[in-house]
């Protein structure tokens, strides 16, 4: 799966389970400035799980991977590495 | 916990096969008063019935029993598939749910697919409300007005699905007032239930009884506080707690729970920011605080939380059971500008 793909399916699950049709990949979804709170996160996790058929590994996860498109794309392409590993 | 009881119809809730023979259905004795006290210890009640929902609901409008329910299932698959829905629908675990249904092969195909569903035999309903697993220490006033916090926030979730604008902007149109003050005697029951009633948002996955709150409040430089929230769509009730001491130089989070009810808003953060902000200006000498969290994977969004208001893991306890978390202070300012928060 490459970068793109994983980056279109991340941003196709934000619009249609969070409802924000505005994001795109540099919108900040944590921060200050960002509207994801840490319940909603958990949900966009488990869907994106179902999206990307990974397991969450609880120990790798930071919130920096959380912070927008960009980074829980390399999150992602990260853990799915690790499950192949 | 069971927090809601999904309920199957035809020869359960009314004698009779509705798609058969909806002229001559008759609704069980006593299966009203049921319902009722039930609800009023804040026990949702769902369906999951084999039946078409349009036909469905104007049978429970005519027997005058339309509103006891939320987040209805009626279709022709599987039932499991329906409870599946309803704990989404709800926003809680599958082991909360209980089913009650005459069909013995519903109830055995049920804990096949979900063992943490508790089943009842639809015969034995007029028991139900004394079994043990449906009692409740207190009812509070959250409790006896749960069905309505939870069409409210039905009617939330449609509103943002036909909503065009940008998250903040439907945030803000929800005209969400979060009010914040330490707890009074009036709000132990609420905040002993809430420690019951949450997980994910629950940092030491405790449960607390009231003489423990009653105790903690006894402690010099011991505080409770309390969030309580209302929108355009009504009052939601007391909605978190945070218990906080103070120790040398540092404010510790004892605990705080915060009902999931309220997720996808914002409130949380704004709610534990708020404690630990007013906090600070009261006792500006503070240089840090602390939190412990249970090292579960069910309060993940628990330590979310923390991480998202500036701390950081600083310790695990040795039996791994518990992480340290802490906060060096100045706090950094932030603002919650979708909501209104006051005293």
């Amino acid at each position: 799966m490459n970068r793109t793909m994983v980056q279109e399916g991340i941003l196709e699950v934000i619009h249609l389970v969070l409802m924000l049709p505005e994001a795109d990949i540099d919108t900040e979804l944590i921060g200050s400035s960002g509207i994801l709170d840490s319940m909603t996160m958990i949900r966009l996790l488990a869907e994106l799980e179902k999206r990307f058929d990974f397991t969450l590994d609880e120990e790798d996860l930071s919130l920096d991977s959380l912070r927008n498109v960009r980074s829980l794309t390399d999150w992602i392409i990260k853990s799915k590495e690790g499950e192949l590993a | 916990m069971i927090k809601c009881i999904v309920w199957d119809l035809d020869d359960t809730i009314w004698e009779g096969t509705l798609r058969e023979n909806a002229d001559n259905i008759i609704l069980r004795p006593g299966i009203e008063q049921v319902l009722v006290e039930l609800d009023q210890r804040g026990i949702l009640h769902s369906i999951a019935s084999r039946n078409r929902l349009d036909q469905v609901v104007s049978k429970l409008e005519e027997f005058g029993i339309a509103q006891y329910f939320v987040s209805l299932q009626c279709h022709f698959s599987s039932k499991a598939i329906s409870l599946r829905q309803i704990a989404m629908e709800l926003n809680i675990g599958l082991e909360a749910l209980a089913f009650v249904d005459n069909d013995s092969f519903e109830r055995f195909e049920m804990n096949y697919y979900y063992p943490q569903v508790l089943t009842f035999d639809a015969q034995y309903y007029l028991e139900l409300p004394k079994s043990p697993s449906l009692q409740v220490r207190d009812v509070t006033e959250e409790s006896a007005n749960r069905r309505h916090y939870m069409l409210a926030r039905q009617q939330r979730k449609a509103a943002e699905r036909g909503f065009q604008g940008s998250r903040e902007q439907f945030l803000k149109e929800c005209q969400m007032v979060l009010q914040i003050q330490q707890a009074d005697p009036g709000d132990y029951p609420r905040i002993v239930e809430l420690s019951h009633r949450t997980n994910q948002m629950n940092s030491l996955l405790e449960r607390i009884d009231r003489p423990f709150v009653e105790s903690f409040c006894q402690l010099k430089q011991h505080m409770i506080y309390v969030a309580r929230l209302k929108d355009r769509f009504g009052d939601h009730g007391l909605i978190g707690t945070c218990f906080v001491a103070l120790e040398g130089n540092a404010m510790k989070i004892r605990l705080f729970c915060i009902s999931c009810r309220i997720e996808g808003r914002g409130v949380a953060a704004a709610f534990l920011y708020t404690v630990l902000k007013r906090l600070v200006l009261k006792w500006p000498q503070m240089r840090e605080m602390h939190c412990l969290l249970a090292r579960k994977e069910r309060n993940l969004p628990a330590r979310l939380l923390l991480e998202m208001l500036g701390f950081h893991k600083l310790e695990e306890q040795e039996n791994k059971e518990y992480i340290k978390y802490q906060l060096n202070l100045p706090l950094a300012d932030r603002t919650f500008d979708w909501l209104e928060i006051g005293e």
